[in-house]
């Protein structure tokens, strides 16, 4: 397919104006599989999930507004530290 | 970090008393399965950590608004579907280079394959020993019924088979 035909059945899809046939066509691409994993290793998987976490934290600042209350268990454990 | 073992939709009435370790623990369960979908999609690890963090960013943000019969699951995916979707909307008006690597796979052939069933078939060994042999072993010889001895024999006729 070519670039110019598909940027035009995703703009009348993103107005809700496809027709029923590409909606069907953009919906089986959604709808594929990928078997392949974007990341390498377990290390590398930790790394960026805290990475994007704390550009979340960072741009709704709920740690300052909403900072996480310790549980009795950590705050005993932390009087016995 | 610990792990939190309840359901998506205590977490979500927690985060909306403002309780942000259940909102980290629906990023935790979540992130990584929709960061996977983008970079299928794109192929663009930058594209997919924008998406990522503007639907969690979102999520907070309208915690107060979720209605009661709220499925965290079917909201994240619905909305990393049209993320996905404005975002190649855009790639393909900047220019980069999608061509190669995402216009094939919106060939008919290529569609053929969302029209298969997800599961897939589960191997007779595999079924063997995850579906029949445990039914075979709870079933104890003090439980003769004339039910339970047929159903023991088909078990057994199937583990033979």
């Amino acid at each position: 397919m070519k670039k110019e035909i598909l940027h035009k059945k995703l703009s009348r899809y993103l107005d809700g104006e496809a027709k029923p046939a590409e909606t069907r066509q953009i919906q089986n691409w959604l709808a594929l599989v990928d078997k392949t994993t974007a990341v390498a290793s377990e290390q590398e998987k930790h790394q960026i999930g805290e990475e994007i976490l704390n550009e979340i934290k960072a741009e709704t600042a709920y740690p300052l507004l909403y900072p996480q209350q310790k549980s009795w268990w950590d705050q005993l454990t932390d009087r016995f530290k | 970090m610990n792990r939190d073992y309840s359901t998506d939709s205590q977490l979500i009435d927690r985060m909306q008393t403002n309780d942000t370790a259940a909102f980290e623990e629906i990023y935790h369960r979540y992130w990584f399965s929709l960061y996977n979908y983008c970079c299928g999609k794109l192929h663009s690890q930058e594209e997919a950590r924008q998406i990522v963090k503007k639907i969690f960013v979102d999520l907070w943000e309208n915690r107060f608004t979720i209605p009661v019969d709220f499925s965290v699951n079917r909201h994240l995916y619905s909305c990393v579907r049209s993320a996905v979707i404005a975002a190649l909307h855009h790639q393909l008006d900047e220019g980069t280079a999608v061509e190669e690597e995402i216009l094939p796979t919106f060939a008919t052939q290529a569609l053929q394959q969302a029209r298969k069933p997800v599961t897939a078939p589960v191997k007779t060994r595999e079924r063997e020993d995850t579906v029949v042999r445990p039914i075979l072993f709870s079933l104890r010889p003090e439980e003769s019924s004339f039910g339970f001895r047929q159903l023991r024999k088909a078990l057994q006729m199937m583990m033979n088979f």
